[in-house]
């Protein structure tokens, strides 16, 4: 175990290596003169040579990327346009699209698991055909056209919602869970089809595995055999999948928080990039990087822990 | 003497392969239902200016917001644009994208994957290890980046869509090469001692055409999504140029007023999509050597 851990973690670490250094050349690819653009008013040469030794510009790019790094690892993301510290705005941002994110994650899952073994267990019937065919709807629709929609209907139509905006848990856990409602369902709606998908196909392999057999050979009720032995094994499966869909969550969490109007961590990434601020795109888009690596990692080490048999099939011949 | 009872005994393999998946494709109404309206928005694309009532950007400022009537059939926009001409027109612009993009997904992760399966070695890890660093950013943030660095318009859209679904090829091209080097015929061409290039295009790459062929069905609908969301973010094709994408944020500020601006330029969205995975799950079905029928 410790081998498959220590394999694990170095490849994690050499992906985020070679991410930190794509976002860096990428950021330095960006048109324009990033002393002009800390130089304000500013346009003389002196200054603006000044400004390009202050912040170590006027170096070869490994130095500054190894200068970079330093900075990073003490949790350093530089200063943005408006000279407030990027690792506090992402710091302050971040809770809000994690909450989004979590509650998306609960509903997808919680939807996607149970309508994928209803889909299993009553295989070829009426509830089957209806669960892939919503499920097959769930990932042609475009999610941000859902929210729309949901807004004209529940907060529009109905008054039942608010329309947009947010309110911190600790200041009103009942505002918060009412304005969350509907982005949690939007973005957790593709979730939910691609899991009730996942969660199907591997409740039919598991069904006609040799040991479900066996259990109802020994006479266990239908429930126990479903419920204990054949969903426990197509769980570790939806796991993988949750972790693979992160990339998709981060992308519908941008699009999401824009519909709703939601001051949160991918609401931040798109002004990053309309208002051109280079310092917070390079932050932003690395925490997102480096979050997924480290969340795929996890994920990767909870199903070698949950299914052993990938420990051994891992290890190199 | 033996007799041929069947025609298809007389056909090489590859040609029996695919004279089966015609035929249990033939068996799956919904795969069929899915590749005419895939047909129809892909030939309305080609077609628009004959199809498309109005031109896509004609305004008639004396029925702006007008409802549904025999002039306008789908109603009109704040502008008193036409929007069944403008979903027929902006159809070009999620087309483009979603082939585009799967082609140019392909086009990178096709080649990569071959590669990577075929010589394995140290070659494999480093390939696998690059594309984990592709897909440590999602394609919004890719897009997003690629639109800082080149200004946003439909082809850096389509380009990050098509670098994003890139790491998805070269995972089923490198599977199928690790699966088909193990064929007998593989194994019979090297050892009577075929090139690389030869094995690789001759008897490798012909027979993973087909699970290519499922790879691309599912892409371009989330490409087609892709784009979508993409210029609905001001990040893929810019106003005026008609795009479902565009027409659904120009929609937002009139939700209460006309939420049918919102809805069909969605429902565009989503039997485009639908079709195209309908089409992708039949093809899957077809070629799973599981499927008895």
């Amino acid at each position: 175990m410790g081998g498959f851990l220590l394999r694990k973690v170095g490849a994690a670490l050499v992906v985020i290596v070679l991410a930190s250094m794509l976002v860096f050349l990428g950021v330095r690819a960006l048109p324009g003169d990033p002393a002009l653009a800390l130089g304000g008013e500013q346009r003389d040469p002196e200054v603006l040579a000044q400004i390009r030794h202050d912040y170590g510009l006027d170096q070869p790019l490994p130095v500054q990327y190894v200068h970079w790094m330093g900075h990073v690892l003490r949790g350093d993301l530089g200063t943005d346009q408006r000279k407030l510290s990027v690792s506090h705005t992402i710091v302050t941002k971040l809770p809000i699209t994690l909450e989004l994110a979590g509650l998306a994650i609960v509903f997808g899952s919680a939807l996607g698991i149970l309508a994928g073994v209803i889909a299993a267990v009553r295989r070829g019937k009426a509830s089957d055909y209806a669960a892939t065919t919503v499920a097959l709807a769930g990932l042609s629709v475009p999610h941000f056209w859902l929210g729309l929609l949901m807004i004209v209907l529940f907060a529009v139509d109905l008054h039942w919602l608010p329309a947009g905006g947010y309110v911190p848990f600790a200041q009103d856990p009942l505002g918060n869970l009412e304005h969350m409602v509907m982005p949690a369902i939007v973005l957790g709606a593709g979730l939910s089809a691609v899991v009730m998908r996942q969660m199907r196909s591997a409740m039919l392999d598991s069904l006609n595995a040799d040991y479900v057999r066996t259990a109802r050979a020994k006479g266990l009720s239908e429930r126990s055999v479903v419920g204990k032995h054949a969903l426990r094994n197509s769980l570790i499966t939806v796991t993988t999948i949750i972790g693979l869909q992160l990339g998709a969550l981060i992308s519908g969490a941008v699009i999401t928080e824009q519909i709703f109007g939601i001051a949160g961590f991918g609401r931040l990434t798109i002004d990053a990039v309309q208002q051109r601020d280079y310092a917070l795109i390079q932050g932003v888009v690395l925490v997102v990087a480096v979050g997924y690596v480290v969340v795929n990692l996890l994920v990767d080490i909870a199903y070698s822990l949950l299914n052993p048999r990938i420990r051994i099939v891992a290890r190199p011949s | 003497m033996t007799v041929v009872e069947d025609a298809t005994d007389l056909l090489s393999p590859r040609a029996r392969r695919r004279r089966l998946l015609r035929k249990r494709l033939a068996r799956r109404p919904f795969a069929l239902l899915g590749f005419a309206v895939a047909a129809i928005f892909i030939l309305a694309a080609i077609f628009a200016p004959w199809v498309a009532p109005y031109s896509a950007s004609a305004t008639d400022f004396n029925a702006v917001l007008a409802k549904p009537s025999w002039d306008h059939l789908l109603g009109t926009d704040e502008l008193g644009r036409d929007i069944l001409s403008r979903i027929i027109w902006g159809a070009r612009a999620s087309i483009q994208a979603g082939v585009l993009a799967t082609c140019l997904a392909m086009a990178i992760g096709v080649p990569i994957g071959l590669v990577a399966g075929y010589y394995r070695g140290w070659i494999d890890p480093v390939i696998s290890r690059v594309t984990d660093v592709v897909l440590a950013f999602p394609f919004l943030i890719l897009a997003v980046g690629l639109a800082a660095i080149m200004g946003p318009s439909l082809l850096n859209a389509t380009i990050a869509l098509g670098v994003g679904a890139a790491p998805g090829f070269v995972r089923v091209a490198r599977g199928e090469t690790l699966a088909l080097r193990e064929e007998d015929y593989v194994r019979a061409a090297i050892a009577n001692g075929a090139g690389d290039g030869t094995i690789i295009f001759r008897h490798i790459v012909p027979n993973m055409t087909s699970t290519l062929l499922v790879q691309a069905t599912v892409t371009i609908p989330a490409a087609i999504i892709g784009e979508a969301v993409l210029s609905f973010l001001g990040l893929g094709v810019q106003p005026p140029t008609p795009s479902w994408g565009v027409m659904l944020a120009d929609a937002q500020s009139y939700l209460s007023q006309a939420p049918r601006l919102a809805v069909y330029p969605g429902l565009a969205i989503f039997f485009c999509a639908l079709a195209f995975n309908l089409l992708g799950d039949g093809l899957r079905d077809a070629l799973d050597p599981r499927t008895t029928r």
